[in-house]
């Protein structure tokens, strides 16, 4: 930008210029490393089920850099995973104020809406966020939530498609799953968290996630070995250690409950 | 200076995008997010808000306050949002599953609120039915369960009776009702009779044992031993008789069993001998010994003899105590085996006298 005017005379001294814009790069440069560190551990904090850890990192992330809006969808995303709807969607219009029409924000404040029952506000920021240019695997996810929650089939279709985008990863699976987790539908959650573990089988929480699933359904036999998985690659994962106890001396009501479930096809 | 939100190129010192309108300069934005309070309020008050704006349009819009109500014209589209309509076109294992236990086919049809809604009643039904066991109310809820049961199953009925007229919906939902009732409901009261018998008393003469309004469970046909023995507190059935002086209305007697079969029974005045024994060293009625005309009969292999002493007569509408004929004493005293629907075990009404009758 600088190149663009610096034929233009403005009594400035030249000589201290190239100084000061090397400063100005280097400071800049290193806020950028630090952002961009931030914004690595709180993804890192928010795929390992550390929601408030999560959010504390990308406000830390935006304290260096205003500008990554990353961390802004991020902040949203983690509000909502905290059970902060209302605030979620609050800091959506907020991000959105400054970043007008942006379709990961819209879908991120439709997750909210949809949270809140809000149905007709989040099929609005839904529709929005996919007709605006670009595409993600988080609008399609959001989409898809949208119609699971409306109890209309679509939904499956919407997840496909999240996970068919050029840049989804496995964590994307993990994102549907836990959207079914969410709805209690522990069979989808399952398949979803399964297919997470083919492709990224190191991941210590995603075996918590899918040990969850299990248990919710009665199968304790799989659960109990899910968790296994989970502390051995993970020995210091305190929720699976807990979860691993309580599995063990699970009731017969829970159980019940659990095979009801299963039956009901949750 | 490039617009991050959409990648335009802006004039620098512009405050926000010449294209989305985004903001460029940041200046003092605050970045840090209001957090909730413990309860969650403001989350839980707007989740309850849009759940009854979902629902208040629904129920207004029931019926167009313009459009007087007809049997005739047909309603399209009434059905309260809340209640969700499968529109699966087939959905037999549902009907199937309902027709065992209401609400679960709704269930697995994925209407979770309103399956589980049904179920809870049906069971709150069942459980008061049982809880007012031996008295009228009972019957009340066990009717309003099987309301219950008929509308689980018509609520799957429901996208092919939403366009049709509201005569054809209450004539088939009339006869869901009265079908559930005589092939599912009645037959399983019928069975469960043959084993368990809950009668309310009533009209009976006070004794130390039971009184008026007292509701008992006795055992049914199929539960009941082949041999009775004598003090056997029993529920029979007796006909109703009569001639000029005196009507007998029939129905249920509620007493112990005083003579056996085979036995030979000797009513002389205040004293009856069982084949030419006292009886009062043996066994004795439920009230106190009616006065009897003297007779003489004996048994048969499958007769036992009850003294009606708990039995009501009445005298232009008051209470008397005459004494009881012979032709009264064969007609309900002699009962046949078969006419002894089995022995008194429990008391289920009133809640404070419950218990095991001795």
């Amino acid at each position: 930008m600088a190149g663009r005017f610096s034929n233009l005379e403005f009594n400035e001294e030249p000589r201290e210029e190239p100084q000061l814009k090397l400063s100005a790069e280097r400071e800049h440069s290193l806020d950028d490393d630090a952002a961009a560190g931030a914004i690595t551990q709180a993804m890192h904090a928010y795929r390992n089920g550390r929601f408030e850890q999560a959010l504390r990192l990308y406000t830390r992330c935006l304290q260096i850099d205003r500008r990554i809006i990353p961390a802004w969808v991020g902040q949203v995303q983690m509000l909502v995973q905290l059970g902060e709807y209302h605030e979620g969607r609050v800091w959506a219009d907020k991000a959105l104020e400054l970043f007008r029409n942006n379709g990961e924000l819209l879908a991120a404040k439709a997750q909210a809406c949809i949270r809140l029952n809000d149905f007709a506000g989040g099929y609005e920021c839904s529709d929005a966020s996919l007709q605006l240019t670009g595409s993600s695997a988080w609008r399609w996810q959001v989409r898809g939530e949208l119609l699971l929650s409306n109890r209309k089939d679509q939904y499956e279709m919407c997840f496909t498609k999240a996970v068919a985008e050029p840049r989804a990863d496995w964590f994307d699976h993990v994102v549907i799953g836990r959207i079914f987790a969410y709805y209690h539908r522990a069979a989808n959650a399952i398949s979803y968290l399964k297919k997470a573990l083919e492709l990224e089988p190191g991941h210590a929480y995603t075996w918590f996630e899918l040990g969850e699933c299990q248990a919710s359904l009665a199968m304790s036999a799989a659960a109990a070995s899910s968790y296994e998985r989970a502390l051995e690659i993970d020995p210091g994962l305190r929720e699976a250690r807990t979860a691993q106890s309580e599995i063990e001396s699970t009731s017969a009501l829970s159980w019940l409950s659990g095979l009801w479930r299963r039956w009901s096809r949750r | 200076m490039q617009c991050l939100n959409c990648g335009f190129e802006n004039i620098p010192g512009m405050p926000s995008c010449a294209r989305c309108q985004s903001a460029l300069e940041f200046g003092d934005v605050v970045v840090i997010p209001r957090r909730a309070s413990r309860l969650r309020f403001m989350t839980r008050a707007h989740q309850v808000w849009y759940q009854l704006r979902a629902w208040v349009p629904s129920v207004s819009g029931l019926w167009p306050p313009w459009r007087p109500m007809t049997l005739l014209p047909p309603v399209r589209g009434w059905w309260p949002r809340w209640a969700p309509v499968t529109y699966s076109p087939s959905p037999w294992g549902a009907l199937l599953a309902n027709l065992v236990l209401p609400g679960v086919g709704q269930i697995r049809q994925k209407q979770r609120v309103f399956g589980y809604l049904i179920l809870g009643s049906w069971l709150a039904c069942l459980l008061l039915s049982l809880l007012t066991i031996a008295t009228s109310a009972s019957t009340l809820w066990f009717a309003l369960a099987a309301a219950v049961h008929a509308i689980a199953l018509i609520s799957l009925f429901m996208p092919t009776l939403v366009f049709e007229r509201v005569l054809i919906r209450a004539i088939f939902g009339a006869l869901l009702f009265v079908g559930m009732q005589l092939y599912i409901y009645w037959p399983l009261t019928w069975l469960g009779s043959r084993f368990l018998y809950p009668i309310a008393l009533d009209n009976i003469i006070a004794n130390t044992t039971v009184e008026n309004g007292d509701g008992v469970i006795c055992e049914g046909p199929w539960m009941r031993p082949k041999t009775l023995k004598r003090g056997d507190l029993v529920l029979y059935r007796f006909d109703g008789m009569g001639d000029g002086a005196y009507v007998v209305q029939g129905g249920y007697g509620f007493d112990r069993i005083i003579g056996l079969p085979g036995e030979t029974i000797d009513i002389d005045g205040p004293n009856l001998l069982i084949n030419g024994q006292p009886s009062d060293s043996i066994a004795r009625p439920l009230a106190v010994w009616p006065v009897m005309e003297s007779s003489r009969f004996t048994l048969k292999s499958d007769e036992y003899f009850i003294v009606p002493s708990s039995l009501g007569m009445f005298t232009h509408g008051m209470g008397v105590r005459p004494m009881i004929p012979t032709v009264l004493l064969r007609g309900i005293g002699v009962v046949h085996r078969d006419d002894i629907i089995g022995r008194a075990l429990y008391r289920a009404q009133p809640w404070s006298r419950m218990g095991a009758i001795r």
